[in-house]
Protein backbone atom coordinates (compact mmCIF):
# COMPACT_ATOMS: atom_id res chain seq x y z
CA UNK A 1 0.00 0.00 0.00
CA UNK A 2 1.95 3.24 -0.98
CA UNK A 3 2.21 6.03 1.65
CA UNK A 4 2.34 9.71 1.73
CA UNK A 5 5.93 9.05 0.99
CA UNK A 6 5.90 7.17 -1.93
CA UNK A 7 2.91 9.35 -3.71
CA UNK A 8 5.02 12.20 -3.54
CA UNK A 9 7.65 10.78 -4.90
CA UNK A 10 5.76 9.50 -7.82
CA UNK A 11 4.81 12.48 -8.35
CA UNK A 12 8.47 13.84 -8.05
CA UNK A 13 9.52 11.68 -10.94
CA UNK A 14 6.49 12.32 -12.85
CA UNK A 15 7.04 16.08 -13.24
CA UNK A 16 11.29 15.35 -13.46
CA UNK A 17 9.88 12.72 -16.20
CA UNK A 18 7.57 15.04 -18.08
CA UNK A 19 9.62 17.90 -17.98
CA UNK A 20 13.18 15.39 -19.57
CA UNK A 21 11.08 13.97 -22.12
CA UNK A 22 8.99 17.13 -22.82
CA UNK A 23 12.78 19.04 -23.66
CA UNK A 24 14.40 15.99 -25.45
CA UNK A 25 11.24 15.97 -27.46
CA UNK A 26 11.57 19.66 -28.14
CA UNK A 27 15.60 19.86 -28.95
CA UNK A 28 17.71 16.99 -27.74
CA UNK A 29 20.21 16.78 -25.31
CA UNK A 30 20.94 20.54 -25.71
CA UNK A 31 17.18 21.62 -25.15
CA UNK A 32 17.81 19.28 -21.69
CA UNK A 33 20.94 21.01 -20.72
CA UNK A 34 19.44 24.32 -21.10
CA UNK A 35 16.11 23.40 -19.73
CA UNK A 36 17.91 22.18 -16.75
CA UNK A 37 19.93 25.00 -16.40
CA UNK A 38 17.30 27.19 -16.35
CA UNK A 39 15.20 25.25 -14.28
CA UNK A 40 18.10 25.31 -11.65
CA UNK A 41 18.59 28.94 -11.67
CA UNK A 42 14.61 29.71 -11.35
CA UNK A 43 14.98 27.09 -7.84
CA UNK A 44 18.29 28.56 -6.92
CA UNK A 45 16.04 32.38 -6.96
CA UNK A 46 13.01 30.76 -5.19
CA UNK A 47 14.73 29.35 -2.38
CA UNK A 48 16.62 32.58 -1.42
CA UNK A 49 14.41 35.44 -2.64
CA UNK A 50 11.15 35.36 -0.11
CA UNK A 51 9.68 38.41 -2.33
CA UNK A 52 9.44 36.20 -5.18
CA UNK A 53 7.80 33.24 -2.81
CA UNK A 54 5.66 35.25 -2.04
CA UNK A 55 4.13 36.06 -5.23
CA UNK A 56 3.00 32.44 -5.12
CA UNK A 57 1.69 32.58 -1.25
CA UNK A 58 -1.51 33.68 0.56
CA UNK A 59 -5.32 32.94 0.63
CA UNK A 60 -6.02 36.02 -1.43
CA UNK A 61 -4.06 34.00 -4.64
CA UNK A 62 -6.11 31.05 -6.35
CA UNK A 63 -4.18 28.33 -8.40
CA UNK A 64 -5.25 29.83 -11.29
CA UNK A 65 -3.79 33.01 -10.49
CA UNK A 66 -0.90 31.54 -9.65
CA UNK A 67 0.08 29.54 -12.43
CA UNK A 68 -0.71 32.79 -14.84
CA UNK A 69 1.44 34.71 -12.54
CA UNK A 70 4.64 31.85 -12.85
CA UNK A 71 3.99 31.67 -16.75
CA UNK A 72 4.03 34.89 -16.72
CA UNK A 73 7.64 35.77 -14.50
CA UNK A 74 8.96 33.06 -16.87
CA UNK A 75 7.91 34.36 -20.34
CA UNK A 76 10.04 37.78 -19.31
CA UNK A 77 12.70 35.66 -17.83
CA UNK A 78 12.69 34.06 -21.66
CA UNK A 79 12.83 30.03 -20.05
CA UNK A 80 11.90 27.21 -22.62
CA UNK A 81 7.97 26.42 -22.58
CA UNK A 82 8.62 23.24 -21.48
CA UNK A 83 10.28 24.28 -17.93
CA UNK A 84 7.68 27.16 -17.94
CA UNK A 85 4.70 24.70 -18.05
CA UNK A 86 5.87 22.40 -15.21
CA UNK A 87 6.93 25.79 -12.74
CA UNK A 88 3.42 27.12 -13.82
CA UNK A 89 1.76 23.78 -12.46
CA UNK A 90 3.83 23.36 -9.32
CA UNK A 91 2.79 27.06 -9.15
CA UNK A 92 -0.91 26.08 -9.98
CA UNK A 93 -0.64 23.09 -7.40
CA UNK A 94 1.64 24.97 -4.62
CA UNK A 95 4.00 22.54 -4.86
CA UNK A 96 6.94 24.93 -5.62
CA UNK A 97 8.62 23.69 -2.51
CA UNK A 98 9.09 20.17 -4.20
CA UNK A 99 11.41 22.04 -6.55
CA UNK A 100 14.64 20.67 -5.59
CA UNK A 101 13.51 17.16 -5.26
CA UNK A 102 12.14 17.03 -8.80
CA UNK A 103 15.49 18.58 -9.93
CA UNK A 104 17.18 15.89 -8.51
CA UNK A 105 14.75 13.24 -9.65
CA UNK A 106 15.70 14.88 -13.40
CA UNK A 107 19.12 14.18 -12.99
CA UNK A 108 18.91 10.57 -11.80
CA UNK A 109 16.69 10.29 -14.82
CA UNK A 110 18.75 11.61 -17.48
CA UNK A 111 21.48 9.23 -16.08
CA UNK A 112 19.52 5.78 -16.32
CA UNK A 113 17.48 6.90 -19.18
CA UNK A 114 20.98 8.82 -21.09
CA UNK A 115 23.46 7.10 -19.55
CA UNK A 116 24.87 10.48 -19.27
CA UNK A 117 25.74 12.33 -15.45
CA UNK A 118 25.37 16.03 -15.40
CA UNK A 119 28.57 17.32 -13.35
CA UNK A 120 28.18 20.58 -11.64
CA UNK A 121 32.35 21.82 -11.59
CA UNK A 122 32.95 25.11 -9.74
CA UNK A 123 36.46 26.18 -10.33
CA UNK A 124 38.49 29.61 -9.86
CA UNK A 125 39.54 29.73 -13.51
CA UNK A 126 38.15 28.30 -16.50
CA UNK A 127 38.66 24.70 -17.45
CA UNK A 128 40.63 23.91 -19.99
CA UNK A 129 40.13 20.56 -22.95
CA UNK A 130 42.72 18.77 -21.01
CA UNK A 131 40.90 19.32 -17.69
CA UNK A 132 37.26 18.53 -18.60
CA UNK A 133 39.05 15.44 -20.44
CA UNK A 134 39.86 14.70 -16.97
CA UNK A 135 37.07 14.87 -15.05
CA UNK A 136 35.01 13.20 -17.70
CA UNK A 137 36.97 10.46 -17.28
CA UNK A 138 36.83 10.31 -13.92
CA UNK A 139 33.22 10.49 -13.91
CA UNK A 140 32.80 7.59 -16.14
CA UNK A 141 35.11 5.11 -14.33
CA UNK A 142 33.43 6.19 -11.35
CA UNK A 143 29.81 5.70 -12.70
CA UNK A 144 29.75 4.46 -16.01
CA UNK A 145 28.29 6.84 -17.91
CA UNK A 146 29.03 9.81 -20.32
CA UNK A 147 29.31 13.28 -18.73
CA UNK A 148 28.47 15.99 -19.14
CA UNK A 149 29.71 19.17 -17.55
CA UNK A 150 28.14 22.21 -16.11
CA UNK A 151 30.76 24.52 -15.62
CA UNK A 152 30.74 27.42 -13.25
CA UNK A 153 33.67 29.97 -12.69
CA UNK A 154 33.46 31.63 -8.71
CA UNK A 155 36.41 34.31 -9.11
CA UNK A 156 35.63 34.43 -4.87
CA UNK A 157 37.16 31.26 -4.83
CA UNK A 158 40.29 30.22 -3.90
CA UNK A 159 41.45 27.72 -6.24
CA UNK A 160 40.54 24.13 -6.59
CA UNK A 161 37.75 22.73 -7.73
CA UNK A 162 34.13 21.38 -6.17
CA UNK A 163 32.77 18.97 -8.13
CA UNK A 164 29.06 17.80 -8.44
CA UNK A 165 27.49 14.54 -9.90
CA UNK A 166 24.95 11.81 -8.79
CA UNK A 167 23.93 13.50 -6.15
CA UNK A 168 27.32 12.92 -4.85
CA UNK A 169 29.11 16.86 -3.90
CA UNK A 170 32.91 16.33 -3.81
CA UNK A 171 34.59 19.30 -2.40
CA UNK A 172 38.21 19.61 -3.35
CA UNK A 173 38.51 23.38 -2.95
CA UNK A 174 41.56 25.27 -1.27
CA UNK A 175 38.96 26.99 0.67
CA UNK A 176 37.66 24.16 2.39
CA UNK A 177 40.88 22.74 2.76
CA UNK A 178 42.64 25.61 4.79
CA UNK A 179 39.73 25.60 6.85
CA UNK A 180 40.21 21.71 7.73
CA UNK A 181 43.86 23.27 8.29
CA UNK A 182 42.96 26.04 10.59
CA UNK A 183 40.20 23.67 12.17
CA UNK A 184 43.34 20.67 12.71
CA UNK A 185 46.02 23.87 13.98
CA UNK A 186 43.98 25.12 16.09
CA UNK A 187 42.59 21.61 17.52
CA UNK A 188 46.14 20.15 17.85
CA UNK A 189 46.81 23.05 19.57
CA UNK A 190 44.26 23.03 22.16
CA UNK A 191 45.14 19.38 22.74
CA UNK A 192 48.80 20.74 23.31
CA UNK A 193 47.70 23.13 25.85
CA UNK A 194 45.48 20.55 27.77
CA UNK A 195 48.42 18.01 27.69
CA UNK A 196 50.63 20.68 29.32
CA UNK A 197 48.20 21.83 31.38
CA UNK B 1 22.37 49.84 136.52
CA UNK B 2 25.44 49.18 137.41
CA UNK B 3 26.25 52.60 137.34
CA UNK B 4 22.84 53.10 140.17
CA UNK B 5 24.43 50.39 142.13
CA UNK B 6 27.70 52.22 142.70
CA UNK B 7 25.88 55.77 143.60
CA UNK B 8 23.89 53.44 146.05
CA UNK B 9 27.07 52.06 147.72
CA UNK B 10 28.85 55.30 147.96
CA UNK B 11 25.69 56.78 149.67
CA UNK B 12 25.83 54.03 152.22
CA UNK B 13 29.59 54.91 152.70
CA UNK B 14 28.67 58.47 153.45
CA UNK B 15 26.21 57.90 156.08
CA UNK B 16 28.32 55.19 158.05
CA UNK B 17 31.16 57.90 158.46
CA UNK B 18 28.89 60.50 159.03
CA UNK B 19 27.25 58.54 162.02
CA UNK B 20 30.74 57.69 163.85
CA UNK B 21 31.99 61.01 163.31
CA UNK B 22 28.55 62.72 164.39
CA UNK B 23 27.93 59.90 167.38
CA UNK B 24 31.21 60.05 168.82
CA UNK B 25 32.60 63.57 168.93
CA UNK B 26 34.12 63.19 172.30
CA UNK B 27 35.90 59.85 171.31
CA UNK B 28 37.37 61.38 168.66
CA UNK B 29 38.50 64.50 170.79
CA UNK B 30 39.77 62.33 173.49
CA UNK B 31 41.89 60.20 171.46
CA UNK B 32 43.89 63.16 170.42
CA UNK B 33 44.21 64.46 173.39
CA UNK B 34 45.43 61.06 175.65
CA UNK B 35 49.09 61.29 176.89
CA UNK B 36 49.91 57.75 178.09
CA UNK B 37 53.03 56.01 179.71
CA UNK B 38 54.10 52.74 180.54
CA UNK B 39 52.51 49.86 179.38
CA UNK B 40 49.66 52.03 179.32
CA UNK B 41 50.79 52.86 176.07
CA UNK B 42 50.24 49.23 173.55
CA UNK B 43 47.06 48.54 176.37
CA UNK B 44 43.68 48.97 174.92
CA UNK B 45 42.21 51.74 176.15
CA UNK B 46 38.50 50.84 176.97
CA UNK B 47 37.15 54.28 176.78
CA UNK B 48 38.27 54.46 173.52
CA UNK B 49 37.79 51.19 172.43
CA UNK B 50 34.35 50.36 173.62
CA UNK B 51 32.78 53.20 171.16
CA UNK B 52 35.09 52.69 168.61
CA UNK B 53 33.68 48.50 168.75
CA UNK B 54 29.99 49.69 169.02
CA UNK B 55 30.36 52.28 165.81
CA UNK B 56 32.33 49.71 164.12
CA UNK B 57 29.40 47.03 164.76
CA UNK B 58 26.97 49.03 163.65
CA UNK B 59 28.94 50.20 160.69
CA UNK B 60 29.06 46.66 160.23
CA UNK B 61 25.51 46.50 160.71
CA UNK B 62 24.78 49.29 158.67
CA UNK B 63 26.95 47.87 155.83
CA UNK B 64 26.05 44.33 156.00
CA UNK B 65 22.30 45.30 155.75
CA UNK B 66 22.25 47.88 153.14
CA UNK B 67 25.71 48.10 151.54
CA UNK B 68 26.86 44.72 151.00
CA UNK B 69 24.02 43.67 149.30
CA UNK B 70 24.14 46.40 146.91
CA UNK B 71 27.68 45.82 146.57
CA UNK B 72 27.21 42.34 146.41
CA UNK B 73 24.47 42.67 143.87
CA UNK B 74 26.61 45.07 141.61
CA UNK B 75 29.42 42.22 141.88
CA UNK B 76 26.82 39.70 140.94
CA UNK B 77 25.55 42.04 138.06
CA UNK B 78 28.72 43.07 136.91
CA UNK B 79 29.52 39.37 136.85
CA UNK B 80 26.82 38.88 134.63
CA UNK B 81 27.40 41.05 132.75
CA UNK B 82 30.94 40.33 131.96
CA UNK B 83 29.77 36.75 131.83
CA UNK B 84 27.53 37.99 128.96
CA UNK B 85 29.98 39.69 127.69
CA UNK B 86 32.65 37.16 127.82
CA UNK B 87 29.53 34.95 126.25
CA UNK B 88 28.77 37.65 123.39
CA UNK B 89 32.22 38.43 122.72
CA UNK B 90 32.75 34.28 122.56
CA UNK B 91 30.06 34.26 120.25
CA UNK B 92 31.03 36.79 118.08
CA UNK B 93 34.29 35.22 118.02
CA UNK B 94 32.84 31.66 116.93
CA UNK B 95 30.16 34.06 114.24
CA UNK B 96 33.63 35.86 113.05
CA UNK B 97 35.44 32.37 112.91
CA UNK B 98 32.65 31.04 110.66
CA UNK B 99 31.73 33.86 108.78
CA UNK B 100 36.18 34.37 108.35
CA UNK B 101 35.66 30.78 107.47
CA UNK B 102 32.77 30.93 104.99
CA UNK B 103 34.33 33.67 103.56
CA UNK B 104 37.88 32.05 103.33
CA UNK B 105 36.21 29.36 101.60
CA UNK B 106 34.05 31.61 99.26
CA UNK B 107 36.92 32.98 98.39
CA UNK B 108 38.95 30.13 97.83
CA UNK B 109 35.84 28.88 95.86
CA UNK B 110 35.83 32.32 93.83
CA UNK B 111 39.82 31.57 93.60
CA UNK B 112 39.08 28.57 91.83
CA UNK B 113 36.00 29.13 89.84
CA UNK B 114 38.25 31.95 88.72
CA UNK B 115 40.70 30.02 87.82
CA UNK B 116 39.03 27.77 86.28
CA UNK B 117 37.12 30.65 84.59
CA UNK B 118 40.90 31.84 83.61
CA UNK B 119 41.69 27.91 82.49
CA UNK B 120 38.46 27.64 80.70
CA UNK B 121 38.82 31.02 79.04
CA UNK B 122 42.21 30.26 77.76
CA UNK B 123 42.04 27.08 76.31
CA UNK B 124 38.97 28.39 74.79
CA UNK B 125 41.32 30.80 73.26
CA UNK B 126 43.74 28.50 72.26
CA UNK B 127 41.07 26.13 70.37
CA UNK B 128 39.66 29.64 69.25
CA UNK B 129 42.77 31.01 68.03
CA UNK B 130 43.89 27.39 66.46
CA UNK B 131 40.91 27.24 64.64
CA UNK B 132 40.77 30.59 63.64
CA UNK B 133 44.86 29.95 62.24
CA UNK B 134 43.45 26.69 60.47
CA UNK B 135 40.38 28.70 58.86
CA UNK B 136 42.43 31.49 57.75
CA UNK B 137 45.70 28.88 56.70
CA UNK B 138 42.15 26.86 54.64
CA UNK B 139 41.18 29.71 53.15
CA UNK B 140 44.30 31.12 52.12
CA UNK B 141 45.52 27.88 50.76
CA UNK B 142 42.05 27.76 48.80
CA UNK B 143 42.57 31.25 47.35
CA UNK B 144 45.93 30.14 46.27
CA UNK B 145 44.81 27.22 44.82
CA UNK B 146 41.58 29.26 42.99
CA UNK B 147 44.01 31.87 42.21
CA UNK B 148 46.36 29.07 40.79
CA UNK B 149 43.58 27.79 38.84
CA UNK B 150 42.32 31.39 37.70
CA UNK B 151 46.10 32.21 36.31
CA UNK B 152 46.58 28.60 34.37
CA UNK B 153 43.18 28.66 33.23
CA UNK B 154 43.99 32.50 32.00
CA UNK B 155 47.00 31.12 30.56
CA UNK B 156 46.15 28.56 28.72
CA UNK B 157 43.24 30.55 27.33
CA UNK B 158 45.52 33.28 26.17
CA UNK B 159 47.92 30.18 24.59
CA UNK B 160 44.96 28.87 22.90
CA UNK B 161 43.74 32.24 22.08
CA UNK B 162 47.29 33.24 20.53
CA UNK B 163 47.75 29.83 18.68
CA UNK B 164 44.13 30.46 17.71
CA UNK B 165 45.16 33.66 16.10
CA UNK B 166 48.75 31.92 14.43
CA UNK B 167 46.05 29.45 12.79
CA UNK B 168 44.21 32.09 11.86
CA UNK B 169 47.07 34.21 10.77
CA UNK B 170 48.98 31.31 8.81
CA UNK B 171 46.00 30.69 7.05
CA UNK B 172 44.66 33.54 5.80
CA UNK B 173 48.86 34.34 4.84
CA UNK B 174 48.57 30.87 2.82
CA UNK B 175 44.84 32.27 1.08
CA UNK B 176 46.23 35.89 0.22
CA UNK B 177 49.77 34.09 -1.11
CA UNK B 178 47.73 31.97 -3.06
CA UNK B 179 45.02 34.47 -4.08
CA UNK B 180 47.79 36.58 -5.47
CA UNK B 181 50.78 34.55 -6.45
CA UNK B 182 49.51 31.48 -8.50
CA UNK B 183 48.63 31.88 -12.02
CA UNK B 184 46.00 30.28 -14.18
CA UNK B 185 47.94 27.38 -14.94
CA UNK B 186 48.97 27.13 -11.41
CA UNK B 187 45.62 26.84 -10.53
CA UNK B 188 44.78 24.35 -13.42
CA UNK B 189 47.78 21.81 -12.42
CA UNK B 190 46.36 21.95 -8.48
CA UNK B 191 42.77 20.93 -10.11
CA UNK B 192 44.11 18.19 -12.02
CA UNK B 193 45.85 16.90 -9.04
CA UNK B 194 42.80 17.46 -6.52
CA UNK B 195 40.77 15.22 -9.69
CA UNK B 196 42.97 12.80 -9.76
CA UNK B 197 43.22 12.54 -5.57
CA UNK B 198 39.30 12.97 -5.07
CA UNK B 199 37.35 10.38 -3.86
CA UNK B 200 34.65 8.50 -6.29
CA UNK B 201 31.19 9.88 -7.47
CA UNK B 202 29.67 6.32 -6.23
CA UNK B 203 26.89 7.02 -3.77
CA UNK B 204 28.06 4.47 -1.63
Amino acid sequence: MPTNRHIAKAEVDVYAGTLLDALNNNGGMDAVLEGREQYHDVMMFYISHDAFKALFQGADKTPDMRKKRMEEVMSNAHVRPEVSTILGVLAEKDSLAAMPRIYRAFNSLLASKFNTYIVDVTTRVPLDDHLREIIKNKVSADLGGNAILYETVDPHMLGGIIMSANDKRIDASLDTMLNQARSALKKTNDMEVNARG
Amino acid sequence: MEHKNNKALFGTGMISAAISTLGFPAFAFAAGESSSTGIATILPNVEETVPMLIAFILLWIILAKYGWPAFSNVIKKRNETITNSLKQAEESRQESERVLAEYKKELADARSEAAEIVAEAKKTGEATRAQITAQAQKESEEMIKKAKAAIEQEKRNAIEELQGSVADISCDVASKLIDQDLSDDEHRKIIERYVKEAGSFHAN
